[in-house]
């Protein structure tokens, strides 16, 4: 049932624009200088709302206020109906339009209220026709996926056309759309897969994951020597392993990239000591001011947390031990961004 | 509608088998909610906040599928209770907010007006063009010259203030842009991505500078009241 193919009609979900849709629209369009971009943000912000709401009721959480249809400034500088998914990017909302506006329609207080965005609308805007769906030029690459909607004014109603994971033009067709249906599977797949944690009593056993590599291969002799604190050998009776990972924080070259430091310690038969350090990469000297290093328990709560000021050369935890079968997590964060590591023991 | 019914009962069944947050108790979850709108088989009242009752009672159901008893009603009827309670709260609201408006409007004359002229008119629909005036004040007076250093490529005159005057309304479009400052075609299909890049960040933080928006990415999910 769900597999077979859908008409158009099929695929497409009436959705009712909610009050509370119409009066945020009506208040961003009412800060638009002209009648023309009133109408563009109007109807981009009624996109955006069923959108969301569309999500709201499949339980996916979005952040309004992170997207740029959200901020005012960007929305006057540029025609965006982005919708922010938490945790996996900008989702686009474009409208098209069902029908012309009856101008002269009764004026009930809807009309009354719209009366102002109504005189400039363009008789033959391409953007408009249904049969196609205008996507604004340079957005491609940053974007997760694309869902239509189309908005009838007078009945006051939106209806979610379908999804494209992609737009390779400035354009979507249509009848080329994929019931939204499909939505739900690809921000699966956006998804990062669930994380094995790292094995550290298989690190006595020279099993090490992907990624974490030995100290010198990554760090500059001196600063591999540094990273072998004395506080690792405190209480120590084995030997002590030290392994390194690079973190990119922050998207497209525009964050840091850190070495992480696991320094582990056998203090008897059955507990290990730990400790973490991070250190500057891509030949900076000193790490990113505020760049925060937190170590969390099984049940997710932090129990140990400590961040940059300028110029250092490192930031490191304090020493904590830990027994087989225990778990920890590791997040390294800048800013917005953040990298979580889990460990077990 | 006995159909419709037995199909909507199955697909409840078997968002239940799969975990919250999973795409398939999604995907069938979306399926009920896509089929009974689809039907338009709901409960219908024309009242301004109908569309609202809606949105919630689906955001309910759908969040809690494990409380429909297939013994007990059908599926629709059992969508119909959740909004007729919702349309309830909505409506009682609202007799709870015109009879403070009335009791405010006695208390503060001291006799008793006609309720009618405690409805507030209708909301201004004159343009608020602060945010806009200023936006535009910040751009062309550029203060920290941010935005004109900010090229396209080695083109000097190619820069962010330079864009986003004409990007501003009424919007220039991309082609005209292109070739006022004559750009090569390749370059032409750049200039809206380089705009997005480098200069909406700029606009995004002048944003943030004046309070328009918060700083923090924060978890946005409000619930109307």
């Amino acid at each position: 049932m769900i597999h077979k193919a859908q008409t158009p009609q099929e695929k497409s979900i009436p959705m009712p624009i909610t009050q509370e849709a119409q009066q945020i629209a009506i208040g961003f369009a009412n800060e638009q200088p002209t009648q023309q971009k009133a109408l563009q943000v109007y109807l981009n912000t009624l996109a955006v709302c069923t959108v969301n709401n569309y999500l709201r009721i499949m339980d996916i959480p979005t952040d309004l206020a992170a997207s740029d249809s959200w901020n005012p400034v960007v929305r006057l500088a540029a025609d965006v109906a982005d919708l922010w998914v938490v945790g996996m990017g900008r989702l686009e909302c474009r409208p098209v339009q069902a029908s012309k506006l009856d101008v002269e329609g009764t004026q009930t207080p809807k009309n009354y209220l719209l009366s102002r965005f109504l005189g400039s609308q363009p008789t033959s805007n391409p953007k408009l026709n249904p049969m196609k769906c205008y996507i604004p030029p340079g957005i491609q690459d940053e974007r997760i996926g694309y869902i239509v909607v189309q908005i009838n004014l007078e009945q006051q109603e939106a209806t979610v056309l379908g999804f494209s994971p992609t737009a390779a033009a400035d354009e979507l067709l249509i009848s080329q759309l994929q019931p939204i249906n499909d939505l739900l599977k690809h921000l699966e797949s956006q998804r990062p897969l669930p994380v094995i944690p790292v094995n550290l009593s298989q690190w006595y056993k020279e099993v090490f994951e992907g990624g974490w590599q030995s100290v010198e291969a990554l760090l500059d002799t001196q600063t591999a020597n540094d990273a072998l604190s004395p506080m690792a050998f405190r209480h120590s009776i084995g030997k002590s392993i030290r392994r390194a990972k690079l973190l990119n924080l922050g998207k497209q070259g525009l964050g840091a990239t850190v070495a992480l430091v696991v320094i582990l310690t056998q203090r008897d038969a059955a507990n290990l000591a730990i400790s973490l350090q991070v250190f500057p990469q891509g030949g900076e000297t000193y790490l990113p001011i505020g760049l925060k290093l937190s170590v969390l328990d099984e049940s997710g709560a932090t129990f140990f947390e400590t961040s940059s000021g300028s110029n250092e050369h490192l930031i490191q935890t304090r020493q904590f031990g830990g027994q087989p079968g225990e778990k920890f997590c590791v997040q390294v964060s800048l800013g917005e961004s953040s990298i979580t590591e889990d460990f077990a023991i | 509608m006995d159909d419709l019914n037995q199909i909507l009962r199955t697909l409840i069944a078997e968002a239940c088998n799969h975990p919250p947050k999973s795409w398939e108790r999604r995907q069938r979850l979306s399926e009920v909610h896509r089929l009974v709108m689809q039907s338009g088989k709901l409960w219908k009242e024309y009242t301004l906040y109908y569309n609202d009752a809606l949105q919630e009672m689906w955001e309910f159901c759908c969040q809690n599928p494990e409380l429909y008893d297939p013994t007990l009603k059908s599926v629709i009827t059992w969508l119909d209770d959740y909004l007729k309670k919702r349309l309830r709260n909505f409506r009682d609201a609202k007799y709870r907010q015109q009879r403070r408006e009335v009791t405010a409007m006695r208390t503060e004359s001291g006799e008793t007006t006609d309720p009618v002229a405690t409805v507030p008119a209708h909301p201004d629909i004159q343009p608020v063009l602060e945010i806009w005036e200023k936006t535009l004040e910040w751009v062309e007076a550029d203060p920290d010259q941010q935005l004109c250093s900010a090229c396209f490529r080695k083109r000097c005159q190619v820069n962010c203030q330079a864009l986003i005057l004409r990007r501003f309304p009424p919007e220039t479009p991309w082609p005209a842009i292109a070739a006022e400052f004559k750009l090569t075609p390749a370059e032409a299909k750049d200039l809206p991505k380089v705009y997005n890049r480098k200069c909406l960040p700029l606009l995004r933080k002048f944003a943030i500078s004046q309070g328009y928006v918060e700083e923090k990415n924060r978890f946005s999910r409000r619930k109307s009241s």
